[in-house]
């Protein structure tokens, strides 16, 4: 029964994942955008550098897949490598505000969503660090959302 | 509706006029690229924030020794408003480091003594009508500063005694 509530919602949330790429997706992910959301977390506040860093790893799962699609599949997977560097600071930062969290976890929610399409669309060689990436991205999700219920 | 129109025209070009409030920067760039290299590393986030204060701390002693003048006055004015925004952040900081329990007694030690060292400087400051506001809000955001950095170095050794296993830690993990 201690663990009925998180159980629902931990399911409502992975039968919830959009099906298509949402208003996230909207924008066209760079590398320039990226080192300036980089710079902007890291010098950020705080309480505001886990979505920030939440932030940074969606733009970076998305330019990894934009690479992955054009054939660099070098850029793409230190891209990946760079993402995993990334959970362990959202780890640390995941914050106690619970509207901050909740869109912290929403977000990571959705990456891990489009890793998941990588996963599938890779070739075999590229699968493990795609799938390693996944796995963080869904710790640091499932983290975020506990922290979400603890409130 | 000519008159609606001359009203309109008159608050649109008295909108620019209006005398707007300078937004004032802290923190310079060399001193944000190092905000930035510290990343998320608690003791070395406040480690700097202690040093930038010191440094606005030694400006406004500066200050403080020259002859009075309204561009002395002036001056004082923007640093104490700098220093206080300053000491706010760090502040605000601290009350995340707290919750997350990061052990931040390494950078918390020095910040004690040194808010109490600003305070004493803030206090001895003679007030005058052109920065006393600045001036008394200072001395309040420095006195919340060292009671916080005091009362959170006595929690943390109190907690880091009991529990030895999380001393170092930059958050508390979920056990």
């Amino acid at each position: 029964m201690r663990f009925a509530i998180p159980a629902v919602l931990v399911f409502l949330s992975v039968t919830t994942v959009p099906m298509r790429a949402s208003g996230f997706d909207d924008k066209v992910f760079d590398q320039q955008s990226i080192d300036l959301l980089a710079a902007k977390a890291s010098q950020a506040q705080p309480r505001e550098q886990c979505f920030l860093y939440a932030e940074l790893v969606h733009e970076m799962t998305e330019f990894s897949v934009q690479k992955y699609a054009a054939g660099d599949v070098e850029k793409a997977a230190e891209l990946l490598r760079q993402i995993q560097g990334l959970t362990h600071k959202i780890h640390l930062a995941v914050a106690e505000d619970s509207k901050r969290t909740r869109n912290t976890e929403i977000l990571l929610r959705h990456t891990a969503f489009r890793l998941t399409g990588l996963l599938h669309s890779s070739s075999f060689e590229d699968q493990s660090l795609v799938a390693e990436t996944l796995a963080q991205v869904n710790q640091v999700q499932n983290e975020a959302m506990m922290q979400v219920f603890r409130k | 509706m000519l008159c609606f129109a001359a009203i309109l025209a008159c608050l649109l070009v008295a909108a620019p006029a209006h005398p707007q409030k300078e937004k004032r920067e802290p923190l310079s760039e060399s001193q944000i690229e190092k905000i930035r290299e510290a990343g998320i590393d608690p003791n070395e986030r406040i480690t700097l924030y202690t040093k930038f204060l010191d440094e606005h701390a030694e400006t406004i002693k500066g200050l403080t020794n020259r002859v009075r003048s309204d561009a002395r006055a002036h001056r004082l004015d923007g640093e104490l408003q700098d220093f206080t925004s300053l000491m706010d952040e760090l502040g605000s900081n601290l009350d995340v480091y707290s919750e997350r329990k990061a052990d931040i007694r390494k950078a918390l030690k020095p910040l004690t003594e040194a808010s109490q060292r600003w305070l004493g400087m803030l206090r001895a400051l003679a007030g005058e009508p052109a920065f006393d506001l600045s001036r008394k809000e200072a001395i309040e955001s420095a006195e919340d500063l060292a009671d916080d950095s005091k009362r959170m170095e006595n929690e943390q050794t109190e907690y880091f005694n009991l529990h030895k296993d999380e001393r170092g830690q930059d958050r508390a993990e979920p056990k």
